[in-house]
């Protein structure tokens, strides 16, 4: 039925030769762009007999870019040898990677918009474990990806039956894969304009931040000039140019929301399949991922007011990494409703209703804590520094008596809740954010306890994940905590069920 | 009660505060003194240079900044020897314990069948001190890994090999 034998070593798809070029004109351009912007400000200046020569070497160039590009795609291999995924690259410097089967962890199909044109797509086979590796071939066609994905995933489910015959979490009939969530582009605008547009913004104002500093390196006496009969201006007219430039900023971080949105999450398909989630999404670049449900460490949503009145939430789920805080490993689901959270965490926690929980909240003296921490701590420095100065000292009373709330609203919906194999935690302060997990999944426990908690009688928890995330249970009764503590220990070692 | 609707009593389960940690070696204790002493050398060198080559401070603010690092060295020292007595590890039939700390307690446990793999290092003045450092690896990321200085090597050996075997049992 596979048209395509990967025992044997085979190349990419012919066109990619076009993406390879592509590749190797950006690598090129990467490390001669400053170069060659110099060259292009000071044209005028080159005199005639030297620009024969410049051209030449571009020409020169172009032709190196070329011959890479050919050497490196007919020097590609890839194919499925003893149990492995092997791939053999390179020309001067020849490299062989293989991955034993039964350690892949994800396939995933990706597709930018060159790759779209070209119609061929990347695939990435990645591991997970203490050897992190990852094989990406960027040029296949799509047929050629399906069957690989197919051939990888079905050999890798026969050597993982071979070693084990108990497959309890996956044990759902197989059901043709139904999509869960779809998103519209009415969901997509409701999912943009409720995002943070403070975070927005700020990223907005890093990147042009960045970009700047950048061009800076390059042309710092225009910069200088420019910038001073900026701040001239400034002084000028302060405060009108100070409210409309941080309404202009959230603007445009309002807008960087929405088409951040669409870029990512247009035609956004969730589905279900045979103990695996499978995402399709991207506008530009085409991305599809597919993950097994063990593989999944922890899961977390998130509201806020606005998103908890539209019942909406951002699910994400955390995958098991070796890199730390790896934010590519988590993957994102925007627009679930309460529906379709239930659904997510009855096929990953295989449950049918919500658990009977026991719900534990976070001891008062944890809002205190915040209070100084968050409050006196960050506005005491610059009220001693300018003791003098009645905007800095009201700027720093009212961020003192804004935090005394905000710090016990914090405390509110900081609280855990646990039963026999799950535990979740809540937490936040406008936005709230749960994140929940089998208790056998747990790499390792801390406990901690400082001299102030010692003397009320509190201790912190913290519970750290294969996913990079940490779960934190702080101030709670120190025999609770030790209660937890010996009870999650007793649940991690008294099974054999594998956490990834 | 922490769970409802349970076949075990929590209060049944092993409990890590009514085993007793193995200490870790004195040498290391001295190890971290001489470390501690080294580092204060430098801000010490110098006020002496400030103290004796150069006026632009007065007398009286110099006497300040001297017991301001006196008792710097002083008070971190008493933390050094007291929390001392606190540091040191339990290995139990399945999951190791490593303790520490005397402002801020800390008890970190790693089970057997969570650790990924395990290592020896010894640094230049652990080596004159014959002491080694016993590393231990999670998935769970560098703040989760497990870190017992201070052993003899002879034991950091037999507590890796140990642990090498166990874990490859789980697998």
């Amino acid at each position: 039925m596979n048209k395509f034998d990967f025992t044997v070593p085979g190349r990419q798809s012919a066109i990619g030769i076009l993406l390879f070029f592509a590749l190797s004109a950006r690598k090129f351009f990467k490390a001669l762009w400053p170069i060659l912007l110099v060259y292009l400000f000071k044209n005028n200046s080159i005199p005639e007999d030297k620009r024969f020569w410049i051209i030449v070497a571009g020409v020169f160039l172009l032709f190196l870019v070329m011959l890479n590009a050919t050497l490196s795609f007919f020097n590609f291999w890839f194919y499925i040898e003893n149990n492995e995924f092997v791939v053999r690259k390179g020309y001067l410097k020849k490299v062989k990677l293989s991955i034993p089967l039964d350690r892949i962890q994800t396939i995933n199909i990706k597709q930018n918009l060159l790759q779209q044109l070209l119609k061929v797509v990347t695939v990435e086979v990645d591991t997970a474990g203490s050897a992190q590796r990852e094989l990406k071939l960027v040029a296949l066609t799509n047929e050629q990806a399906i069957a690989l994905q197919l051939v990888l995933g079905k050999e890798k489910q026969q050597l993982n039956k071979l070693k084990s015959e108990d497959e309890e979490e996956n044990s759902q009939d197989s059901e043709k894969s139904a999509p869960i969530i779809r998103l519209t582009p009415t969901d997509l605008i409701k999912v943009g304009i409720s995002e943070n547009h403070l975070r927005s913004s700020l990223i907005v104002m890093a990147v042009v931040g960045g970009f700047i500093n950048q061009i800076q390196d390059y042309f710092t006496d225009q910069i200088e000039v420019t910038s001073e009969e900026v701040g001239n201006f400034i002084i000028a007219q302060s405060v009108a140019i100070i409210i409309s430039l941080s309404i202009a900023v959230l603007l445009i971080g309002f807008l960087f929301s929405i088409i951040n949105t669409f870029l990512k999450y247009y035609d956004f398909t969730f589905a279900r399949q045979d103990g695996e989630f499978t995402i399709k999404s991207g506008l530009l670049t085409k991305k599809g991922v597919t993950i097994p449900y063990s593989k999944i460490q922890v899961v977390s949503w998130v509201t806020n007011p606005i998103r908890n009145w539209m019942d909406f939430s951002t699910v994400t789920l955390t995958e098991a990494s070796s890199k730390e805080n790896d934010q590519k490993k988590a993957i994102n689901i925007p627009g679930c409703n309460s529906r379709n959270r239930a659904v997510i965490s009855r096929e990953i926690f295989n449950i049918k209703d919500e658990p009977v929980w026991d719900k534990h909240f976070t001891h008062k003296s944890y809002a205190w804590k915040l209070w100084l921490l968050r409050g006196w701590l960050i506005a005491m420095p610059p009220a001693i520094i300018w003791y003098d100065n009645i905007i800095v000292l009201s700027v720093a009373a009212f961020w003192i008596v804004l935090n005394l709330p905000l710090s016990f609203l914090t405390l509110k919906k900081r609280y855990f809740r646990v039963n026999k194999d799950y535990i979740e935690n809540s937490r936040g302060t406008i936005e709230q954010k749960w994140s929940r997990m089998y208790g056998f999944k747990v790499q390792s426990v801390k406990l901690k306890q400082s001299i102030f908690q010692r003397r009320k009688g509190l201790a912190t928890i913290k519970l750290y994940t294969a996913g990079g995330k940490i779960l934190t249970m702080p101030f709670i009764a120190e025999s609770l905590a030790r209660e937890l503590y010996n009870y999650l220990l007793f649940n991690v070692e008294s099974g054999n069920r594998k956490w990834m | 009660m922490l769970f409802e609707n349970n076949s075990i009593e929590t209060s049944d389960l092993p409990r890590f505060e009514e085993q007793s940690f193995q200490p870790l070696k004195k040498a290391y204790l001295k190890l971290i003194v001489i470390q501690w002493t080294v580092f204060i050398l430098f801000p010490a060198a110098g006020l002496i240079y400030l103290s004796f080559f150069n006026d632009t401070l007065t007398d009286s603010l110099l006497i300040y900044f001297w017991i301001g690092l006196a008792s710097f060295y002083l008070i971190r020292l008493l933390i050094i020897f007291a929390g001392f007595k606190r540091k040191g590890f339990l290995l139990r039939e399945h999951d190791i314990l490593y303790r520490s700390g005397i402002i801020v307690f800390k008890v970190t446990a790693v089970p057997y069948n969570r650790i990924q793999h395990s290592e020896i290092r010894q640094g230049f003045l652990s080596r004159l001190f014959r002491i080694s450092k016993l590393k231990i690896f999670t998935a769970g990321g560098a703040a989760s890994d497990l870190a017992i200085n201070g052993l003899v090597p002879d034991e950091a050996q037999r507590m890796k090999d140990f642990l090498s075997k166990t874990v490859s049992s789980y697998e």
